[in-house]
């Protein structure tokens, strides 16, 4: 793939061209960094999220390295754990979610029984675009799922019968783990007879994706100031 | 997907971009497309930048590593029409070379859909 990558840029009708590799392979990457620092108009590869910064970066004729040395200031400012000034915190994106979005936590693959949600990840900030004074960026949070399905055995009698696997079940989804202790144990003796073991058998591993577009005035002497959220987009559930 | 025409400003220089897509960039898990939800996406939003001509690359090598992986997900389904076919006793008339020239006009149809280059060794495009 090096090689092929230097041989496009070596074409002709490329010279007048920045390029670009779209890879998530890192190994490529440092070789791409390595080997294509001889042509000047190379950009560092990345992800299709990175790539989509480089092409405003480029359309708007602002300089990459103004735009990665931001890059760290937007993100504490999108998401520092315990600050209420944060964009996430500021904003309620977690309500958002939640309210505008809980059925996508509530899908499932074909065949599962049971989706559990656990707590989110939260990339870095992406440069999108600048409109006017405004710098505007992009978040993921992306949630991992596991789908189980659900088979019942009869077995010796037992006073927890079943303990489901820990994780969140409802719409809560930023709140604590239940824990196996909490919702998950079932007790027979509440019945009076033997009920059928439950065993939980995960089947597909789940990643619920959303992304937030939002914007800040930069300066010198300021940083990342007055922050504005545009939008916040439900990308979509993939199992796997 | 059409190709929209996006007027540019006579006499203003654009800025040229070429992208040059991986395997693993547009690779997608469901194992059903040539490229990516996210390459797509990528791609459309991009056409409506004016200041910027990009060139949209899959390397020949990438390309027919795709194709295989498509073609590997058609051989996995057939398995299940052909158990159709002998639950239901009937000829469904699918056949596998049937399905590989339907499988390389979509995915003809996807590069130029989205204006994807596949160069050769020579660096001409060839598809």
């Amino acid at each position: 793939m090096l090689e092929t990558y230097v041989q496009i840029l070596e074409e002709a009708r490329f010279a007048d061209h920045h390029a670009v590799l779209v890879t998530t392979d890192d190994l490529l990457r440092k070789a791409v960094t390595s080997r294509a620092q001889a042509f000047g108009n190379q950009y560092p590869p990345g992800s299709i999220e990175d790539i989509r910064g480089i092409i405003a970066t480029i359309s708007e004729e602002l300089e990459l390295e103004l735009i990665n040395s931001m890059i760290p200031a937007a993100s504490a400012l999108f998401f520092t754990p315990g600050d209420p000034n944060s964009v996430f915190a500021k904003f309620a994106i977690p309500a958002r979610i939640q309210t505008q979005h809980e059925s996508a936590f509530s899908s499932r693959p074909p065949g599962a029984d049971l989706r559990k949600t656990f707590a989110p990840t939260i990339s870095q900030s992406r440069f999108v675009e600048k409109v006017d004074d405004r710098f505007h960026w992009s978040n993921q949070i992306v949630f991992p799922s596991v789908a189980y399905r659900i088979t019942y055995s009869m077995g010796p009698s037992s006073s927890s019968l079943g303990v489901a696997p820990s994780g969140t079940y409802s719409s809560d989804i930023f709140g604590t783990d239940p824990g196996p202790s909490g919702t998950g144990a079932i007790s027979s003796t509440s019945f009076g007879f033997p009920l059928p073991n439950p065993s939980y058998v995960a089947i597909s591993n789940g990643l619920t994706v959303f992304e937030v577009i939002w914007s800040a005035v930069y300066s010198d002497d300021h940083g990342l100031a007055e922050p504005n959220v545009a939008e916040l987009i439900f990308r979509g559930t993939e199992w796997s | 997907m059409s190709d929209p025409e996006i007027s540019h400003s006579p006499g203003v220089e654009r800025k040229k971009l070429v992208v040059v897509f991986d395997t693993n960039s547009i690779y997608t898990e469901s194992g059903f497309h040539i490229i990516s939800d996210d390459a797509k996406r990528l791609i459309r939003d991009t056409r409506e930048r004016a200041s910027l001509q990009v060139t949209w690359v899959i390397p020949s090598v990438v390309l027919q590593e795709r194709i295989y992986r498509l073609r590997q997900k058609l051989a996995s389904l057939l398995d299940r029409v052909s158990s159709v076919s002998e639950l239901t006793g009937g000829d469904l008339d699918i056949t596998e070379a049937g399905l590989l020239e339907a499988l390389d006009r979509k995915v003809q149809q996807t590069l130029k859909d989205y204006g994807l280059e596949v160069p050769d060794r020579t660096g001409r495009e060839s598809i």
